[in-house]
């Protein structure tokens, strides 16, 4: 089969794949064991369950290896599954979608469809698979469907939501997303995917918006005060760099210094005020900008040095020459 | 415009893909050129996948220009590949295209074809464009890639390889993480 499938459907195992790349890194390492375990035990039962239950409860996408060991689990006839095996044909089920493996797709979804005939969360994943087979005007009116019944089924909003993406109607997504918003506005995972959509469009100042929305919401997660200070830069301008200057320094203080976080916001700082440096007369205001180009210079090499020493060298000319930007 | 591009390259493009299916990845093409005649491609720098955002971009190609100072190297192209299917080279990735430009000449666009990026097809799946004027036209001698690259494709593949590449985005994480990718692809 087929693992490869660039497809716009963000096959869920929540509902969108928005993680802004963060939570597949602090997985890293706890995913890396189970697969090591996975590759010595390839059948065993509990390693399998065990492997399922973690990718399934942390949103992880990894449909080659949950087909491969699901499709295993499933066909031997073990007592110890029990009553998991509904969940777990779900995440097969959208896993086979995800890796094009049409046979599992169908048996999965047969014995979901016997078992519980009258289910709307079924119905949702008949919607996926018509998604998954092209047929997006047949889904639409599952989910229409459903929507008639439970105007406010927030699983099959976001399947709407997420359909419109993949066929390229971002304009119409982020219309729907919005008025979802409106509703749920505590959603985390909406705000961040509406962020994406916005940026795919490079609408920044909707962008920003989001971001903003989430800073609110969640002050003290270093991930959103960066990324609005990422976008903030992108949008250009004086005042934009002032203020991602001042967002990147803000996501330094609140973040763990081991984190992702801390060495990309080292990165946006030393980027931004090597940017504020070449904007003329008013770079004359900010006196602390190359105090601070510094500070990340010397925090980033040592990084550099401790985790990447072959690439000191090259650092070090790098920030030498952005130095002198700075300088300047 | 003549472009060659060889085995190690070719396949980290493939690879980039192949480990961020559902999202948009980009990344540098380094090598050699003969001004006006032809790009030799000799190495890929995947950069990012998912939203490129310019402090990250504006830092990667800080660090690649360097590197390739290093290794008497220049910034060849640019590639590409969309998140959905559509192949045509998106507004964003014109204008990092553009800004790379703007730097260095004799520039190539390549978009990545989704629907030819597994091997087993055996058809190139880059598409490069060249600039003229304004735009970016698609450039009239295609791209050659032997069969050996494919078949080396299909086994690294399937040994899960791809899970190994690093780009910008994996190394501004960690820096441990290396963009170089040394030894991915045995030649």
């Amino acid at each position: 089969s087929d693992v490869y499938k660039r497809q716009g459907i963000n096959a869920e195992y929540g509902v969108f794949t928005t993680d802004c790349g963060m939570s597949s890194e602090k997985h890293a390492k706890d995913l890396k064991a189970h697969c090591e375990l996975l590759q010595r035990y390839p059948t065993n039962t509990n390693t399998i369950l065990e492997f399922l239950s973690y990718v399934r409860h942390n949103n992880l996408r990894r449909s080659d290896l949950v087909v491969k060991h699901g499709d295993i689990l499933l066909k031997q006839s073990s007592g110890q599954v029990g009553d998991e095996v509904w969940a777990i044909l779900e995440q097969v089920f959208i896993a086979s979608l995800d890796t094009n493996n049409k046979r599992i797709a169908d048996e999965c979804f047969s014995r979901l469809k016997r078992q519980f005939p009258n289910s709307t969360r079924v119905k949702r994943l008949e919607g996926l698979k018509l998604e998954a087979e092209g047929r997006y005007e047949d889904a639409k009116s599952i989910y229409e469907q459903i929507l008639a019944e439970d105007a406010w089924n927030i699983p099959v909003i976001k399947r709407v939501v997420a359909m419109l993406k993949a066929a390229g109607k971002t304009s119409q997504a982020i219309a729907k997303l919005n008025e979802y918003l409106k509703v749920y506005m505590g959603d985390t995972e909406a705000w961040n995917e509406l962020a994406d959509l916005y940026l795919s469009q490079q609408l920044y100042k909707n962008a920003e918006f989001c971001y903003e929305e989430l800073i609110l919401s969640n002050p003290h997660h270093p991930l959103y005060h960066r990324k609005y200070a990422e976008v903030l830069f992108s949008s250009g301008g004086f005042e934009n760099y002032k203020l991602a200057r001042s967002y990147f320094s803000h996501t330094l203080n609140i973040c763990n210094p081991q984190s992702p976080h801390a060495n990309r916001a080292l990165i946006g700082l030393a980027v931004t005020c090597s940017a504020l440096s070449s904007k003329g007369k008013q770079a004359k205001d900010l006196k602390d900008n190359v105090a601070v180009f510094d500070w990340c210079k010397k925090k980033l090499l040592a990084r550099y040095r401790e985790k990447a020493p072959d690439k000191v060298p090259l650092m070090e000319k790098v920030l030498a020459k952005m130095l002198d930007k700075t300088q300047a | 415009m003549e472009v060659l591009i060889n085995n190690t390259a070719y396949s980290k493009v493939v690879l980039h893909c192949y480990k961020y299916p559902s999202q948009e990845v980009n990344g540098l093409f380094l090598g050699v050129k003969a001004e006006g005649e032809w790009i030799q491609i000799t190495d890929a720098v995947p950069l990012f996948h998912g939203t490129t955002l310019a402090p990250m971009l504006e830092m990667a190609l800080l660090v690649v220009e360097e590197y390739c100072e290093s290794k008497a190297l220049q910034i060849v192209g640019y590639y590409h590949a969309n998140e959905r299917e559509d192949n045509e080279p998106s507004a964003l990735a014109k204008k990092i295209a553009a800004k790379i430009h703007s730097n260095v000449s004799i520039f190539s666009l390549f978009t990545i074809d989704n629907h030819l990026a597994n091997p087993k097809l055996k058809k190139t799946c880059l598409k490069s464009f060249l600039k003229s004027g304004d735009q970016w036209k698609p450039n009239s001698s295609e791209l050659q890639v032997n069969s050996a690259v494919f078949n080396n494709l299909v086994n690294l593949i399937e040994e899960n390889k791809y899970l190994s590449l690093n780009d910008f985005d994996n190394h501004f994480s960690d820096p441990s993480n290396d963009f170089l990718n040394v030894d991915l692809v045995a030649s």
